[in-house]
């Protein structure tokens, strides 16, 4: 047993990591107390020994989650949240009216529906033309009175009309969709709808990421 | 194992994991990142763990995603300076420097000494969790600690 320069660090390795036996540890201890290069050497590995760590987790993460220390009472609470919302739901249910929109879905223009302002502005709404010179004066229903369907627009996927469902005009007569004749000389003019036409616009050639002004 | 234990658990770990990823990245949004990797992969498997084991099978699983993040990071100094500020200013006195120093051992020779001082590892369990036998965490310890020393060594004179 001796220690020399060959093996003084695994000595103070192995007595740093408490790996020596009784016998060894005590003969280290004595060497210690008289050999000063020893003592410097050991110094020095005593130093590689970590002894405090300061590095803490932050803090928020730290604390402990109150939904998960207090599952049961949470429970609770959540669970009479809910049958406290259920009951009053049915204790005070709403008294709000709910309103529905009717619409017709078909209107027959006839010759005494015209004369009234009410239908009038029902066929304003429905965005068909009525022509306001119109001399009905009889109350007999043309035969051949034209269907007229509310313009709803087409858009609104609850109120739309499917497209076979479009106005029907009178088939008797295909010539003369914009004025019908009644028996006696009145006169119902329907508008066409205007055709919008196509702008006469340039053809956009060349990459889509240049922007073209076709005014220049 | 249930939610209930396994929350037990991360609070009685997750200090320890931080600790000790945080050491070897310097960058508390990285070790974050690790240490969040390492217990999903713990909620995963958590079945299949046995209770006794848990503690170094969390330490091997930190340790092994920490260096493949080190592996995958490019290679770039991101350290939350902040942390390292405070860390320097609390540390001036030589002894603390060690610390310091510790940082310029490789990951392996730094997980080593840590898991040994810090964690209170044996031989056995440090080799578990670095995957290295017993023998070889004893060469490891050895040459980390003369490294060290050398460090410290040369850098009191």
């Amino acid at each position: 047993m001796n220690i020399t320069t060959d093996n003084i660090e695994e000595w103070c390795f192995r007595y740093l990591e408490k790996d020596l036996d009784s016998t060894e540890q005590k003969f280290f201890e004595s060497e210690l107390t008289s050999n000063k290069a020893l003592q410097k050497e050991y110094a020095l590995w005593k130093k590689t020994k970590i002894t405090d760590l300061v590095i803490d987790f932050p803090t928020q993460l730290n604390t402990p989650l109150l939904r998960y220390n207090m599952q049961l009472l949470w429970l609770c609470i959540e669970l009479s949240i809910v049958v406290g919302l259920s009951l009053l739901s049915v204790c005070f249910p709403s008294t709000t009216p709910i309103v529905k929109d009717v619409l017709p879905t078909k209107t027959y223009i006839t010759i005494d529906t015209i004369k009234k302002d009410i239908q009038q502005e029902y066929v304003t709404y429905s965005k068909h033309e009525v022509v306001k010179e119109a001399n009905v004066s009889t109350s007999e229903t043309p035969l051949n009175a034209p269907i007229i369907q509310p313009y709803i627009d087409s858009t609104n996927s609850v109120t739309a009309f499917p497209k076979s469902e479009e106005p029907i005009l009178p088939t008797t007569n295909p010539t003369s969709i914009d004025s019908i004749k009644t028996p006696k000389d009145s006169t119902v003019k329907i508008a066409t709808p205007k055709k919008i036409k196509p702008t006469n616009r340039k053809r956009r050639t060349g990459s889509s990421l240049i922007p073209i002004n076709n005014d220049l | 194992m249930k939610e209930k234990e396994f929350n037990i658990v991360v609070e009685q770990t997750s200090q320890r994991i931080y600790r000790f990823v945080f050491k070897n990245l310097k960058s508390d949004a990285d070790t974050k990142d690790v240490v969040q990797e390492t217990y999903i992969k713990f909620w995963t498997k958590k079945d299949d763990l046995e209770k006794e084991k848990v503690t170094a099978w969390l330490f091997t699983t930190a340790y092994r995603t920490m260096i493949d993040f080190i592996r995958k990071r490019k290679p770039q100094f991101n350290i939350d300076e902040e942390v390292v500020a405070e860390y320097t200013d609390t540390r001036v006195d030589t002894t603390n420097m060690v610390h310091q120093y510790l940082d310029l051992l490789s990951p392996v020779f730094k997980s080593t000494i840590l898991l040994r001082d810090i964690e209170g590892y044996n031989y056995a369990e440090i080799g578990n969790i670095l995957n290295l036998s017993e023998s070889q965490v004893k060469v490891y310890l050895f040459r980390a600690r003369k490294k060290l020393k050398s460090i410290i060594e040369l850098n009191e004179i």
